[in-house]
């Protein structure tokens, strides 16, 4: 009777403080993610250890009996300028080659002892030497997916003799929630785990 | 009477107009004198895929039921699955094209036609895969010739795997104009055109399944063969269009 329906709503908020202030927290998140979303700030790839290590579910480590050496990481892509665009942003990798040794190195955690090859350390007689070249990698948005792709051919060889060559294709689509750096750097670690755990099989049989 | 001379008249004149329009070719030369000031020319790729992909059918359920978040999101986990469904099928044709670089096959053709061209003269070949304006402008800004052409190809499968399409668009800029170089700016080029070929697998094939096999075959042999002839097909029309 003659009250002020905008007074009315004051109360009933003042009386609820909490849901005022959950709406007030969603709409920020909101906000936050959308912000986000339409974000054309350039994209990096990263060396995440912990996103690396989450992604690879690796078996229990059990120290295998040879140990492995990186010998050389070529770079044969024709097209290095960027990885791709997702949404409005670049995805750059200027330092694509050192990204697939600190990945190879990830073979650690399916019980190789993996090191880079370097002046002080000689291969042994029993290591196993890996040269990779790395073929195409790139990353794609269509429609509400988000697609990454890498190939890599790995040459095996112990004591100069060459044991196999092979190459190796990792690819996943996932649904782009927001093309951000996580997306992108998550998607690039799981397609590259892919390529390991077909690695880590193969090596079982030069080791 | 005489109003049905008027309307035979207005026929006759909309039949000239129209026979008109119809015959007469289509120039996509945009500036013909600065055209014929250019007398070497650098060519750059500029392909942003890496590697062949199919189309994706849209789901359209949101169309039909006339707007609503649900059916949005109905839409887009179909189009998400069908996304995944395509690239793991299209794995044995990439296999197969692992080697082949469609851009640097496009671009021998292309420089072998131009070099053929009397007034032009083309030593320099560029590819990038930054489709961006920053991409355009590196390439544009390292040029030391009197124009940049630019063919920006996309090649690419029909949804059923079925029609290999090839489709661009190709741009000259006269690098007098520098700083203010604007791949966007059509009234920058000289040239202007686009192309569209499409190669069908539809008469050999009768299955999505069939038509990876028709294309994966013997290293991608007719992937191959068709990616190749439509290069020799752009690279002439390119020529063409320069020697007028």
């Amino acid at each position: 009777m003659g009250k002020n329906p905008d007074a009315l709503i004051i109360n009933n908020s003042s009386k609820h403080p909490n849901i005022r202030a959950s709406w007030s927290a969603l709409l920020l998140i909101l906000f936050a993610f959308l912000v986000v979303g339409c974000s054309r700030a350039p994209i990096y790839l990263q060396f995440d250890q912990t996103k690396q290590s989450r992604s690879h579910d690796p078996s229990p480590p059990s120290q295998k009996t040879c140990a492995v050496i990186i010998q050389a990481v070529e770079d044969k892509r024709e097209l290095k300028d960027i990885l791709g665009i997702v949404g409005w942003r670049t995805v750059y990798a200027d330092n694509f080659p050192e990204w697939v040794i600190h990945q190879i190195k990830m073979l650690d955690s399916f019980g190789y002892a993996v090191n880079v090859q370097s002046t002080d350390n000689n291969p042994g007689v029993n290591c196993l030497n890996l040269s990779v070249v790395i073929r195409t990698a790139y990353i794609r948005t269509f429609s509400a997916s988000i697609a990454a792709t890498v190939v890599a051919e790995v040459s095996y060889s112990r004591d100069m003799q060459l044991l196999g060559k092979k190459m190796y294709r990792g690819n996943k689509t996932k649904v782009n929630w927001n093309s951000s750096e996580n997306e992108v750097n998550g998607i690039f670690s799981e397609v590259f785990a892919q390529i390991l755990k077909s690695i880590s099989n193969d090596l079982a049989q030069y080791c | 009477m005489d109003s049905l001379k008027v309307l035979y008249g207005i026929v006759f004149f909309a039949c000239l107009v129209f026979f008109c329009s119809c015959s007469s070719k289509k120039s996509y030369v945009m500036n013909a004198s600065a055209l014929k000031e250019v007398k070497t020319v650098d060519l750059c790729i500029v392909l942003a895929q890496q590697e062949i992909f199919a189309e994706i059918k849209q789901s359209n359920i949101t169309q039909y039921t006339l707007g609503g978040a649900i059916p949005a999101i109905i839409d887009a986990s179909i189009d998400h699955h069908r996304a995944k469904d395509s690239e793991n099928s299209i794995q044995p044709i990439r296999n197969a094209l692992v080697d082949y670089d469609f851009g640097k096959h496009l671009a021998g053709k292309i420089q072998a036609e131009l070099n053929l061209v009397n007034t032009i003269k083309s030593d320099k070949v560029t590819f990038t895969n930054n489709i961006k304006k920053e991409g355009y402008k590196k390439e544009f800004a390292e040029s030391c010739a009197q124009a940049v052409l630019f063919v920006s190809p996309n090649y690419y499968l029909s949804p059923d795997f079925k029609i290999l399409k090839i489709t661009g668009g190709i741009k000259l800029f006269p690098t007098s104009m520098g700083s203010a170089f604007d791949p966007t700016d059509d009234n920058q080029c000289v040239y202007k055109d686009s192309f569209s070929y499409q190669e069908s697998a539809e008469n050999s094939v009768s299955s999505k399944e069939s038509a990876v096999g028709y294309w994966s075959d013997n290293s991608g042999e007719h992937m191959r063969q068709a990616l190749d002839q439509a290069s020799a097909d752009i690279a002439k029309k390119i020529a063409l269009n320069l020697n007028q």
